[in-house]
């Protein structure tokens, strides 16, 4: 099972200005990796690559020795999912014919999710408490419910990567924990790799294993949180975020501009 | 809305269709009254002229109204959805203008040969469909502007060949064919010619029914879909080529039926408040219903057959602009 991800000399962008430069990575399975910086630094168009929503300019991405950009989207959408900064609005659609979407990639065209699909559909938002809701429709629920029901939907997607772009940005504090930690012992339980695009360092801090840290489109860092000494951790965030301190409470590290 | 009430209201949805279905098989020129249809549809003993009138008039014409009104419905909810724009019809692509084209063209330099103007219509459909997809190609730009723009264009190039056929053709009767077909009948249809167009329909139509799961991730954000695996391009073409068949098949035969492709996913939407498949195939109820209807009247309210894209217009207005009125928060 356990394969890597490893990106060779990657570099894309839109048109013809690339915006992330020579990327070099490898990602073992039960990692869970932020992707910190500041806007346009490059974070949504490596994971955007990654899942093949934008063509490379150059360099290559492999999953153990498969080159899966290569692949059309129903075939990738077997190893990698996605989930977007923002969902699409859905009117009037049910709760769980949102979480079987997640099916698509292991049926064909034709097909429907089986009776099987939909008792795996349940056990899925039972997982997350959300069967109450199975009925329900999805634009109703709460902005911390529909990130659940999404999250929900890519795990039933099961891919061994799992890439999210910010998913916490439409969420309060609470429930920004709590997905968080969701996606962190997921990831850790079912082996995958996840990459995670965040804005806020305390939870990448809080939540990750490793931090990468993008400057103009260039990774200037890559640290394992667990290896890494408080100092040299403030050196290099403060690299990007600029006079910063980091302190460290119960075993937690909390990161705090200098006023 | 619940499961229960959908399905109440699709049970209620589908006895009215019947209902106004019935009705409307013994209104025309020679009538029938509801008993005699009930003796046809029963089998018993009735004179042979009224028999005559039901199974080569009166039948034919109903059923192509039942298929015109399901696939318009159908492909105009689902045009709606994968484009994601409430405008959007089967006409943005160009299918109901190479159609005309294509009908013109027959009348101008063919004569007027009822069976040729069909033909003619549906391949000229087809071909306007696959040069604006053929466009879309080219442009290397799949987004959803780059059809309706191509749309635009080929929609534009169809209407001016039109209007060269129609300067160039002979007032009297050429010209006016033209543009009686371009208001739409369904005075032509015969037995034949129903049975030639319903596998085509059928192709189409339960096609898209089994692409539905494909049609609702069309409808989502295009990276979203993708990265659940929908495959954008083959997934788009085969329900663009399935609604063209609906479509073409239809329009080849009965002319322009305007309207209805636009107001039947309205009213289904503001009926269930939804906007799952269960809304197109009540679209495709809604539109079935509503074309009957103004069939109905198309035989009835003067001397002679009224055009019907007259009536789809009068008949589904006032009910839109009702469920306009109805509708409380500009949501869906």
């Amino acid at each position: 099972m356990s394969k890597q991800l490893s990106i060779n000399n990657l570099s894309s962008g839109y048109g013809r200005k690339n915006i992330l430069k020579n990327a070099n990575l490898v990602f073992e399975a039960g990692e869970f990796c932020a992707l910190l910086g500041l806007n346009a630094s490059g974070k949504t168009t490596l994971l955007k690559t990654i899942c093949g929503l934008l063509k490379p300019a150059q360099g290559s991405c492999l999953y153990g020795d498969e080159d899966f950009l290569a692949r059309n989207e129903k075939e990738r959408a077997r190893i990698v999912s996605y989930i977007p900064q923002r969902h699409s609005p859905m009117y009037g659609v049910s709760v769980l014919d949102v979480v079987m979407m997640g099916f698509n990639a292991s049926l064909g065209f034709f097909m429907s999710p089986s009776p099987r699909d939909k008792e795996k559909a349940d056990q899925m938002l039972n997982r997350f408490g959300l069967l109450a809701y199975r009925n329900t429709d999805f634009s109703s629920l709460s902005e911390g419910q529909k990130q659940m029901v999404i999250l929900a939907r890519t795990l039933l997607q099961n891919t061994p990567i799992m890439l999210l772009d910010e998913p916490d940005s439409a969420l309060d504090f609470n429930n920004r924990h709590s997905m968080l930690e969701k996606v962190q012992s997921l990831i850790r339980e079912e082996n995958k790799i996840g990459l995670i695009a965040i804005h806020d360092p305390n939870f990448a801090l809080a939540y990750c294993d490793r931090l990468i840290l993008l400057l103009n489109g260039h990774i200037t860092f890559d640290l394992k949180v667990a290896n890494t000494s408080i100092e040299e951790l403030t050196s290099c965030l403060a690299a990007i975020y600029g006079d910063i301190s980091i302190t460290q409470w119960k075993n937690q590290y909390i990161m705090m501009r200098n006023l | 809305m619940k499961k229960s009430q959908l399905n109440l209201l699709f049970t209620l949805t589908i006895v009215l269709l019947i209902l106004v279905s019935i009705i409307s098989l013994g209104i025309g020129k020679f009538s029938l009254s509801l008993p005699d249809v009930w003796t046809i549809i029963t089998g018993g003993e009735i004179s042979a002229i009224k028999r005559n009138v039901f199974f080569t008039l009166r039948l034919p014409r109903i059923l192509m109204a039942l298929i015109a009104g399901l696939g318009f419905g159908m492909s105009g909810s689902v045009y709606q959805i994968i484009f994601k724009n409430p405008l959007a019809s089967p006409e943005i692509i160009g299918v109901a203008s190479g159609a005309n084209l294509g009908a013109a063209m027959a009348i101008v330099l063919g004569g007027y040969n009822v069976l040729l103007t069909a033909a003619s219509s549906f391949s000229m459909s087809l071909l306007v469909v696959l040069l604006v997809l053929f466009l879309v190609k080219i442009t290397g730009n799949v987004a959803t502007s780059t059809y309706i723009l191509s749309g635009i264009v080929l929609k534009s190039i169809s209407e001016s060949i039109i209007m060269i056929f129609k300067f160039f053709a002979d007032p009297e009767q050429e010209l006016a064919a033209i543009e009686f077909w371009s208001m739409g009948s369904f005075g032509f249809v015969t037995l034949q010619k129903l049975f030639v167009i319903l596998p085509v329909f059928l192709i189409g139509y339960t096609g898209l029914i089994l692409l539905r799961r494909q049609i609702m991730l069309l409808g989502l954000n295009e990276d979203e879909g993708r990265t659940l695996g929908l495959r954008l391009k083959p997934v788009r073409f085969m329900i663009l080529l399935f609604s063209t068949l609906i479509v073409a098949t239809t329009i080849s035969v009965t002319g322009l039926v305007l309207f209805i492709s636009l107001v039947a996913p309205h009213i289904a939407r503001f009926t269930l408040r939804r906007t799952g498949f269960s809304t197109c195939l009540y679209a495709s109820l809604i539109g079935a219903l509503i074309l009957i209807a103004a069939d109905g009247f198309a035989r009835s309210i003067y001397s002679t057959e009224i055009p019907i894209s007259i009536l789809t217009t009068f008949v589904g207005v006032p009910v839109l602009i009702y469920f306009m009125c109805k509708r409380k928060r500009g949501r869906i």
